[in-house]
C-alpha cells in the first residue's frame, strides 16, 4: 500500500526502489500491482534482500 | 465417533498420514506462497484475480474430488458429512471478524503458520494473539453461542445431513445424489477460478511480460532501471526468474528450479497438491476422526493447553468449550505440528529462513491484536479457511459460502483500514 | 568485473542452527507430549469428564506416530546441518576477494 501511495504521487518516467526482505513482495504483491497500474517493473535478489524496480510509465 | 472404520489399518497409520499431510501442506504453502488472505485482498488492492481464482479452483477440485470417492461408493456418505458443522449467525459473524483480524495481523492461520515458521516475528505474535483470543472466546462468548445454536436461535440445530446438499436438495444420500450435487458445486467453482486466472494474465500479457524472462513487466526497454558498467541493475543482484505458469505455461527448466527450491512454486502447483492433501486425510480419515485438514483447534486452542499444562493448569477441566468441545489431542495435532516443521525445513534449505522483525514496531501490535480478532473469529465461526471454508466446500455443505463472502467482507474492511494508517 | 562478483559472500549461521533448533523441537515436542499431554488425559480421567477425554488406543497411537516422526524430523535435521555445515566449509575456504560460487545465491 505504501508503494501504491508513493507510486500515485511520482512523476511520469521516474523509477521507484523497493527494498524487502519479504520474499512474496517481491515475487505477488509488487508485480501484480505493477500489472494492475501498467507500469515496467525488475526484480532482483541481493542476499537476503529483494529490490524491485518499479518505473511509472 | 463413527461405529465403523472404512478401512482397518488402525489409529497409528491415520496419524502417520496425517503427519505426513501436514507436512506437505506446510512445505508447498512456504514454497508457494499461498495464503488466503492475500488471494482476496489482492482483488481490492491490485485488481488481480489470479490467487483468488487458484482458491476456487481448490474448492471446486475439492468438492469433486471428495464427492466422486463418495458417488463411487470408495467412502461411505456419512463420512463426508457426519462432522459437517452447524450453521447459523456465527458463521457470517466469525468469518467477518476472521478475515477483517487475518487481513490486519499480516494473514490467514495457513499463512500464519508457515510465515512463523520462516522466522517472521509477527506472525509468532498473532499466533500468541490468537491462543489469547481462543480463550477469551471460550469465557465471554461461547456461553451464549452454544446457548443459541442448541436452541436453534438463528441457527440450525444440529449439523451433519441437515448442512449436507445431496440431502438438502435431493433428500438422499445415494451415489447419484452426491455426484451431481458434486459436480454442481465443484465444476462452476473451477470453472470461474479459470476464468479469473485467465482473465488476469490476459491482462498481464497484452503488457508484454516475457514467460521467460526474469520478472520485468515488459522487455527492458526505455526507460528501464538504470544499469551499472556490467550491464546488470543497479542493485547489482541475481534477478528473479519468473515460473513460465506465471503465464499459465511451465518449462522443464522450471521444475527443475523449484525442484531444487530456486524458484517458488506456481499458484496452480501449489492449488494442486493441497487437494492431494486434503484427500489424503478424508480418505485415511474416514470413520477414525475428522477427515479434514484442521488447523486453528489445535493452534489456537490446544497449543494454549499445552503451554499451560507445564505450571499445572489443564484448562480443560474446567474451562467452557476447553471443557467439552476439544478433545485433548488428535490427528489434527499432529498435521500442525509436521505443518510447522515442514514449512521451517522448506524455508531454511530455499536459504528463505530469517528472523525478521518490521521495520515499523507498530505492526507488531497490530498483529498481535490482529491474532486475538482471528482467535475470536475463528472459534465464534466453528473453524477458519481452511477448517471451515475449504473444508466445508470438501463436505458438499453451504457453510463455505458463506463465510467466503463474509471473509472477503472482513478483508476489504481492513484494507480500508489500512490505507487509512498508510 | 562485474560489481556481482566483486561483493563479499556472507554465510549467515542462522543456516547451521536452525537444524539444531528444528531437532531440538522435535525431541522437545515428543517428550512433551509423552509427559504432558498422556498427563493430562488421566487427569480427564480423574475428573470423570469423558468428553474430551481420548481413549488409550488413540493416544497410544499418537505417541507412537509422534515417536516415529521424531526420528525422521532428527534424521532430517541433522542431515540439514551436514550439508550447511559443508557449505559452511566451502565458503570459509574460499578466497576472500572475486568468490566465484554464492552460498546464499545459489538459491536465487
Amino acid at each position: 500500500m505504501t508503494v501504491a501511495k508513493r507510486l500515485k504521487n511520482l512523476e511520469p518516467g521516474k523509477v521507484i526502489e523497493v527494498l524487502t526482505d519479504h520474499q512474496p513482495a517481491a515475487d505477488v504483491t509488487l508485480p501484480a500491482l505493477a500489472n494492475g497500474l501498467g507500469y515496467q517493473f525488475y526484480a532482483e535478489r541481493s542476499g537476503d534482500l529483494y529490490r524491485v524496480y518499479i518505473t511509472k510509465q | 465417533m463413527l461405529e465403523h472404520f472404512v478401512f482397518s489399518y488402525g489409529f497409528v497409520f491415520v496419524y502417520a498420514v496425517f503427519g505426513i499431510a501436514g507436512f506437505i501442506v506446510g512445505w508447498v504453502a512456504q514454497r508457494g506462497n499461498y495464503c488466503f488472505v492475500n488471494a482476496m485482498s489482492a482483488i481490492f488492492t491490485t485488481k488481480s484475480y489470479d490467487r483468488f481464482g487458484a482458491l476456487l479452483i481448490l474448492f471446486g477440485t475439492s468438492a469433486l474430488a471428495t464427492g466422486g470417492l463418495v458417488a463411487f461408493g470408495f467412502i461411505p456418505a456419512v463420512d463426508q458429512y457426519y462432522d459437517n458443522y452447524f450453521s447459523g449467525w456465527y458463521i457470517i459473524v466469525g468469518a467477518l471478524i476472521f478475515g477483517f483480524g487475518a487481513t490486519m495481523a499480516g494473514g490467514c492461520n495457513l499463512s500464519m503458520l508457515y510465515r512463523a515458521a520462516s522466522g517472521y516475528v509477527q506472525n509468532w505474535l498473532e499466533l500468541f494473539g490468537m491462543m489469547l483470543g481462543t480463550l477469551i472466546f471460550a469465557i465471554a462468548i461461547w456461553p451464549t453461542q452454544s446457548f443459541t445454536m442448541t436452541n436453534g436461535i438463528l441457527s440450525t440445530k444440529e449439523g451433519a445431513y441437515i448442512e449436507y446438499l445431496p440431502y438438502d436438495i435431493f433428500h438422499s444420500v445415494a451415489g447419484w445424489s452426491v455426484g451431481i450435487t458434486a459436480l454442481a458445486v465443484g465444476v462452476p467453482l473451477v470453472a470461474i477460478g479459470l476464468y479469473l486466472q485467465a482473465k488476469t494474465r490476459r491482462k498481464w500479457a497484452s503488457l508484454g511480460i516475457g514467460a521467460s524472462a526474469p520478472i520485468v513487466g515488459t522487455t527492458m526497454a526505455t526507460p528501464a532501471p538504470a544499469l551499472n558498467s556490467g550491464g546488470l541493475p543497479i542493485g547489482g543482484g541475481i534477478p528473479m526468474i519468473k515460473p513460465s505458469s506465471f503465464l499459465g505455461r511451465i518449462r522443464t527448466t522450471d521444475i527443475k528450479n523449484m525442484i531444487l527450491l530456486r524458484m517458488p512454486y506456481s499458484v496452480n502447483l501449489s492449488t494442486a497438491l493441497l487437494a492431494i492433501a486434503l484427500l489424503m486425510v478424508f480418505v485415511s480419515g474416514a470413520g477414525y476422526t475428522f477427515n479434514y485438514l484442521v488447523i486453528t483447534s489445535s493452534d489456537g486452542g490446544r497449543f494454549l493447553e499445552y503451554i499451560l499444562m507445564p505450571f499445572g493448569v489443564n484448562l480443560a477441566l474446567g474451562t467452557p468449550w476447553y471443557n467439552n468441545a476439544l478433545a485433548i489431542v488428535d490427528p489434527s495435532v499432529l498435521m500442525v505440528i509436521m505443518l510447522i516443521v515442514g514449512a521451517f525445513t522448506a524455508s531454511t534449505l530455499s536459504g528463505d529462513f530469517k528472523i525478521r522483525v518490521p521495520h515499523e514496531r507498530k505492526r507488531l501490535v497490530i498483529g498481535f491484536l490482529g491474532g486475538i480478532l482471528v482467535g475470536i473469529g475463528v472459534r465464534v465461526a466453528l473453524g477458519c479457511n481452511i477448517g471451515m471454508m475449504w473444508t466445508n466446500f470438501a463436505q458438499l455443505g453451504y457453510d463455505g459460502i458463506l463465510f467466503l463472502v463474509s471473509m472477503l467482507g472482513g478483508v476489504w474492511l481492513a484494507i480500508k483500514v489500512q490505507q487509512h494508517l498508510v | 568485473m562485474s560489481k556481482q562478483s566483486d561483493q563479499r559472500k556472507v554465510f549467515h549461521y542462522r543456516f547451521l542452527i536452525a537444524p539444531i533448533v528444528l531437532l531440538l523441537f522435535a525431541v522437545g515436542w515428543y517428550r512433551f507430549s509423552v509427559v504432558y499431554i498422556q498427563g493430562a488425559n488421566l487427569q480427564l480421567v480423574d475428573h470423570s469428564n469423558y468428553s474430551v477425554y481420548v481413549p488409550f488406543q488413540q493416544i497410544s497411537a499418537y505417541l507412537q506416530a509422534m515417536r516415529d516422526f521424531t526420528y525422521v524430523t532428527v534424521a532430517l535435521a541433522l542431515i540439514m546441518f551436514l550439508y550447511f555445515l559443508a557449505r559452511f566449509i566451502q565458503f570459509k575456504r574460499m578466497p576472500s576477494a572475486n568468490v566465484a560460487a554464492n552460498l546464499e545465491t545459489s538459491h536465487s
